[in-house]
């Protein structure tokens, strides 16, 4: 099996006195157009992963290869040339574009850094590129601060598409924009998909984003990765990790016939203020959580074919 | 004798320091700077500099006389036709000397505001955008040379390379480019963590590119108000180290100089000493307004 | 009797054509147009709409928060006959203590982070009903309790910013439940947390709203959340309401276009 992209026991800590692991010991594998989606909330270590795998940031332990070469210990510089097949599509903010350039010139300083073309070809593929996208090419005059947030985010699509990149990056690509776009948007990613053929790594927070997009989904909390599926039809019924079944029970039901909240038991207590745990990272908040929870780390274990899950009572 | 130093110092630089602190956490796009004209006593000031830039340009074509001819059966003259603004002690035309004293103290001040922008900024932008210890020691030399008082510094400089418009520039030069430093670096520090900086990195920007395209043109607006904000105490300060000898040397033209030269006609001939001192008056009073204005601008776009 | 009565009766707050201008650089801008709604006591209406929809803004005009730049150009709040926009500014802050509640998107920014959680919620208990300090105390330990904290007066030794963003949030929700308001607004209270953090959040409220007989004014973008607790919807658009109704006839019978549009955006 080819795989584009392969993590193995990748660490990533911070701070010196007091250890904070925002990484801790991920090993994954993305397999040429089977994208995958990155699911976990604030804390989890998922960002950190994302601009990590991207070489923004440096791993403190383990390898990571990309396209069958190793990328964890290039520097900067001897990264850069693989930049044009790994592209990252950051949250959706105004931020991610420099508010005194134009929207077209942004988008033409990253294609000038990887190919020599005339000014005419430049100008052509960058209309061409938010075209794909579906924006007006003459938003490209634009600044970001004259653009809405769904055009902002879609301009963002276009400079990370721009390069034809293999693989894709998106980081929350939907969740600070308003609710009636972000479908649009996810629709949008999977048009490109199926376009140029790109594979993505979709981080999010969000179950519901990933069977969307991804054809596989890796739950992770707290740093590390404690459920692997290689399907996404019906995620919710086939998820076993008792995170992973708390996550999915979670999601707002947006019909008001399947409102659960009015019937749920309201008895989840807030009680550890910053407790250091032991054992299995989720032993505090799981329901059925028994003595060897507490003591050993469970591992990422492979129940069913292509069904991976860290849970000492699977 | 020290205490009048100090007095001095206190009158002529006036707090540096809390200028560049207020401009610290201003960086703004420079929508801010298009619309600072719009104010009645900006377009003042804009035109008052834009006059006195004209004139100091153009200083050869418009003095009427030679600022140096000395004419001494002609000294101490009233406002006539031929010198409308009447001649010296020493019979040259007043006018002349006035026009080409824009021309030398526009001229050193600019000097001394290139010099400054161009040794401070670059060096504040690469110490906020490298951190670590690069940036603690770099920033320990800025602090030096901020607690540097501008005032013994020209002392110190014109008594061993001696006192000329040359070396007020250089000692000039060596302290002022701290605060430039220190508000480039403390902007760059706030852009670095903008998120645009990282999609650009994962654009295939490089350190330089994302430095000098991208950082320096967004706190360029906040530069440019704390510069203009600055060159009104700038031309002062040199008019000021000239009027006591330590700066540009008489007959050299300079608003400083015409002060001095004629402070022992205060009482006799007061319209000599009032002519240069209204003209700095006025001047700096036009950069301030500029400054103000500017600054206006930035915090309304904050705002 | 009779008295008891007259409490059991649905209290309400009725907002009427209500119209808000902002005064910009670019002129005026109408943020509000002839918005008409009410708040239930002991039910949760949900107020939907995108940014710039008009919906917060709505909100900080029942409160009286609006900025200096916004002014209320027409129509009434009414509660209780008085009608709020006509009171005097200081007759109105008093009462807005008592009535209205009120809670934010970032619980981070809106605790002070000087302060411990016990001095902020003792402070707040003492400003706006006269009680002792220690009856205070125990008002705000028992709140919190009942937010679901284990050791209330452990935590009340912390400050905001070692607590994480869900816990702020109960905290701060706790303290407007602590004032006993009649009335709680809501502005996008789940929006910056994770989902299952949201979840119990959005469970608190909905306990609050109907064991403690509180109207809720809900504000969110998110029609997930308005499924799973509104009882009203009012859903915004450009400043005006276009359409409105219970959360089941929203749901499956939609009017407007608009509606229409964001139920297709359901993402599931």
């Amino acid at each position: 099996m080819k795989y584009l992209l392969k993590t193995e026991n990748l660490k990533k800590y911070y701070g010196k006195k007091e250890v904070v692991k925002a990484l801790d010991d991920v090993s994954l594998a993305i397999e040429e157009g089977k994208s995958l989606g990155l699911i976990g909330e604030s804390g989890s270590g998922k960002s950190t992963l994302g601009r990590i795998i991207s070489c923004l940031e440096k791993p403190t332990f383990g390898k990571i290869s990309f396209m069958d070469q190793r990328i964890d210990n290039l520097s900067e510089k001897q990264f850069r040339s693989l930049r044009k097949d790994m592209q990252i599509i950051f949250q959706s903010s105004k931020g991610v574009f420099d508010p005194t350039y134009t929207i077209g010139d942004s988008i033409k300083e990253v294609l000038k850094n990887f190919e020599k073309l005339s000014e005419r070809e430049y100008e052509e593929r960058i209309d061409e590129t938010l075209k794909s996208v579906g924006l007006d090419p003459d938003l490209k005059y634009r600044n970001v601060n004259q653009l809405s947030g769904g055009q902002c985010q879609r301009a963002n699509i276009a400079r990370a598409l721009i390069l034809r990149p293999k693989f894709v990056i998106c980081d929350e690509p939907v969740s600070s924009l308003d609710y009636s776009i972000r479908k649009q948007i996810l629709n949008l990613l999977n048009e490109i998909k199926e376009k140029y053929g790109i594979t993505y790594l979709l981080i999010t927070h969000d179950l519901s984003n990933v069977s969307y997009v991804c054809q596989a989904v890796a739950i992770m909390y707290k740093g590390k990765i404690v459920e692997y599926l290689d399907d996404t039809e019906k995620i919710g019924e086939k998820v076993i990790h008792p995170y992973s079944k708390i996550l999915y029970a979670s999601i707002p039901k947006a019909n008001p016939h399947n409102r659960s909240i009015v019937y749920d038991k309201d008895n989840e207590r807030v009680s550890e203020l910053n407790q250091i745990i032991k054992g299995c990272s989720f032993w505090d908040r799981c329901e059925k959580c028994s003595e060897i929870c507490k003591k050993n780390i469970p591992d990422l274990k492979e129940i069913y074919p292509g069904h991976k899950v860290a849970c000492h009572l699977v | 004798m020290v205490k009048k130093v100090i007095d001095i110092e206190n009158v002529f630089f006036y707090n540096r320091k809390s200028k560049v602190e207020k401009l610290e956490n201003k960086v703004i796009s420079n929508f801010g700077l298009k619309r600072f004209l719009e104010k009645t006593s900006t377009k003042a000031g804009f035109l008052i500099i834009i006059i006195f830039i004209t004139v100091a340009l153009f200083a050869p074509v418009l003095a009427p006389h030679d600022p140096l001819l000395v004419d001494v059966t002609n000294k101490l003259k009233n406002p006539s036709l031929s010198y409308p603004f009447g001649t010296d002690q020493l019979g040259r035309c007043v006018l002349s000397r006035l026009i080409w004293g824009a021309r030398n103290s526009l001229l050193y001040s600019f000097t001394v505001l290139f010099a400054t922008l161009m040794i401070g900024v670059p060096i504040g932008l690469v110490s906020g955008y490298l951190g670590g210890k690069v940036d603690s020691v770099i920033m320990r030399i800025i602090d030096i040379f901020m607690a540097m008082p501008s005032f013994i510094v020209a002392l110190a400089i014109a008594g061993t390379l001696g006192a000329s418009g040359k070396n007020l520039v250089f000692s000039m030069s060596l302290v002022y480019w701290a605060e430039y430093a220190r508000l480039s670096r403390a902007l760059t520090m706030q852009i670095k963590e903008q998120s645009y900086v990282m999609a650009l990195k994962a654009g295939g920007c490089n350190d330089f590119q994302i430095l000098f395209k991208h950082v320096l043109r967004n706190i360029a607006s906040s530069i440019i108000a704390l510069a203009t904000m600055e060159i009104g105490s700038i031309i002062l300060s040199i008019a000021g180290f000239s009027f006591i000898g330590l700066g540009v040397q008489a007959p050299t033209p300079e608003w400083g100089i015409l002060l001095s030269d004629s402070k022992e006609y205060i009482q006799t001939f007061p319209s000599l000493m009032i002519y240069p001192g209204v003209a700095i008056v006025i001047v700096v009073m036009a950069f301030n307004l500029v400054g103000g204005g500017i600054q206006d601008g930035l915090s309304a776009k904050k705002r | 009797m009779d008295s008891q009565q007259k409490k059991d009766r649905p209290k309400k707050i009725v907002v009427k054509n209500l119209s808000i201008d902002f005064d910009c650089e670019q002129g005026k801008i109408h943020a509000v147009k002839n918005v008409s709604f009410e708040i239930l006591k002991g039910s949760i209406t949900a107020l939907v709409g995108e940014s710039g929809s008009g919906k917060s803004v709505t909100s900080m005009s029942l409160m009286g928060l609006l900025d200096s730049n916004g002014k209320v150009t027409g129509g009434n709040v009414f509660w209780e006959k008085n009608d709020l926009l006509k009171m005097k500014p200081k007759k109105r802050m008093a009462l807005n203590g008592n009535l209205f509640g009120m809670i934010f998107q970032d619980p981070m920014t809106s605790l002070d982070p000087l302060f411990s959680i016990e001095t902020q919620m003792v402070e707040g208990i003492r400003y706006h009903s006269r009680c002792s300090k220690k009856e205070a105390y125990e008002k705000a330990v028992k709140n919190l309790f009942d937010m679901g904290f284990d050791e209330p007066e452990k935590l009340m030794k912390k400050r905001p910013f070692e607590l994480s963003g869900g816990m702020c949030q109960r905290v701060m929700i706790a303290m407007m439940i602590a004032l006993e308001p009649q009335f709680l607004i809501a502005d996008e209270p789940t929006t910056a947390l994770d989902v299952t953090v949201q979840k119990q959040i959005l469970k608190k409220i909905y306990r609050i709203c109907h064991e403690k007989n509180v109207g809720v004014l809900f504000i969110t973008h998110d029609l997930g959340v308005v499924g799973e607790i509104a009882d009203k919807v009012y859903i915004m658009q450009k400043g005006e309401i276009v359409d409105k109704g219970n959360a089941f006839d929203i749901f499956d019978r939609p009017n407007h276009s608009y509606t229409k549009k964001l139920i297709a955006s359901i993402i599931n």
